[in-house]
């Protein structure tokens, strides 16, 4: 029985990867899977990211609990649409979000890239710009790469062009 | 001879134990060609039976020719070069010509029974022939790894990081199917972040390469050609691969 293509190009390529030592992190993920994993992130609850925010933040977990306040029990996607309630815990996504684009992450690095500029595209329009040294082109530039994935889910890609 | 069982059972390139399965000091030889045959014994039926697809009483009575006539009577390891390739090249290709040999001859009536052409088998012989043994190295090897981190997942409680593992990478290349996605994998286990089924997956990866190199390790003994032989593994995976040749598919 032949196997659907993508199938057998999956098993091949996760078998090499899996055999492959310098490889060993890396985990490959389809474009829905792609989509799942950023839309399950936006709607994990803060209080869900405690260690990653504290880890990543270089923080203790208190210092985590302090930051986020009656944001505990929102989703990330609320702190990125409330923006101007909540400036210090995009800081602390964007830096969970950074260290994914570095070998340190633990998120596919696409996802984290769409999570970075989310979050400084958010702190933007609050009228907060000094969360990132990153100049405007810079900026637009990472922007447009987010918006070529097609696997963005819709509201997201509304909260990039907006 | 009595040939021991062993969990484990495919090829080597191991030519320590060729070298003394090829000493003149008779206790040396026999237990090193003991270790030899049961290495080497279980694939090289799977490769007369499953690949030349001779019939099982036939393929173990030419296998068994082949100990008694090439191995044992005509030392046939004595004969390997370690500087003419892989051993386990050497011993297939003995193997291919010595059963050649006997379906033409001793055993060509049983072959026209059996509507086994031994023209045919000759025709294929060679690269292709080495190709399809490899290929039947790679499955064992596989095969031995997974079950070996099954165990050890199962015996450690790490359940839910093999069944990830399981979900995602056992099952799609045992049956043919698609690998459970990400939502499935969230439901199933209740996972609450994407860390924690990314750490899940990526864990189970090193879990996996640790008991790949436990499996190669069981047939050579050196660190650097442990490497050297899983970049082969890798080589051969690349090369061909076909959906029903990997471990534990049905055929």
């Amino acid at each position: 029985m032949a196997l659907p293509s993508t199938t057998d190009h999956y098993s091949k390529n996760i078998l090499r990867a899996l055999m492959d030592p310098s490889k060993l992190d890396t985990v490959p993920w389809s474009s829905d899977d792609l989509r799942a994993i950023l839309e399950h992130q936006l709607s994990t609850p803060l209080s869900a990211e405690l260690d990653a925010f504290a880890e990543t933040g270089k923080m203790t977990t208190n210092e985590v609990m302090r930051l986020l306040g009656d944001f505990r029990e929102k989703t990330i996607l609320d702190a990125i649409k409330r923006a101007s309630d909540c400036v210090g815990v995009l800081q602390m996504i964007k830096s969970m979000a950074k260290a994914s684009l570095t070998s340190d992450g633990e998120l596919p690095r696409d996802v984290a890239r769409v999570l970075y500029v989310l979050t400084i595209l958010s702190c933007r329009r609050a009228g907060v710009s000094d969360v990132t040294t990153l100049d405007d082109a810079s900026l637009e530039r990472e922007t447009r790469r987010c918006l070529t994935f097609g696997w963005l889910p819709d509201q997201v890609l509304c909260l990039l062009r907006a | 001879m009595a040939v021991r069982k062993r969990s484990l059972q495919f090829p080597e390139t191991h030519w320590s134990l060729v070298g003394r399965a090829g000493a003149s000091n008779d206790l040396t030889r026999q237990q090193a060609l003991e270790e030899l045959l049961v290495i080497y014994l279980p694939v090289l039926r799977t490769f007369l039976i499953a690949v030349r697809r001779i019939p099982p009483d036939l393929a173990e009575d030419l296998l068994q020719d082949f100990i008694a006539d090439k191995v044992l009577a005509r030392q046939l390891v004595h004969q390997a070069d370690q500087g003419r390739g892989k051993f386990r090249s050497f011993l297939l290709k003995s193997l291919c010509n010595f059963t050649l040999t006997k379906l033409k001859k001793e055993y060509a009536a049983r072959a026209r029974a059996v509507c086994l052409d031994a023209l045919d088998l000759a025709t294929d012989a060679g690269y292709e022939a080495e190709d399809q043994f490899d290929r039947e190295w790679v499955k064992q090897v596989l095969s031995d790894a997974l079950d070996l981190m099954k165990v050890d997942c199962q015996e450690n409680g790490n359940t839910v990081m093999w069944e990830v593992f399981r979900l995602r990478v056992v099952d799609p290349i045992q049956t043919d199917s698609a690998p459970a996605d990400y939502r499935q994998i969230v439901a199933q286990f209740r996972l609450e972040t994407p860390r924690q089924a990314i750490n899940l997956l990526a864990n189970a990866k090193r879990c996996f390469a640790k008991h790949l190199r436990a499996a190669v390790g069981r047939y050579v003994h050196d660190d650097a050609l442990i490497e050297e032989e899983i970049a082969d593994l890798r080589e051969t995976l690349g090369r061909k691969l076909r959906p029903s040749e990997f471990p534990g598919s049905n055929p």
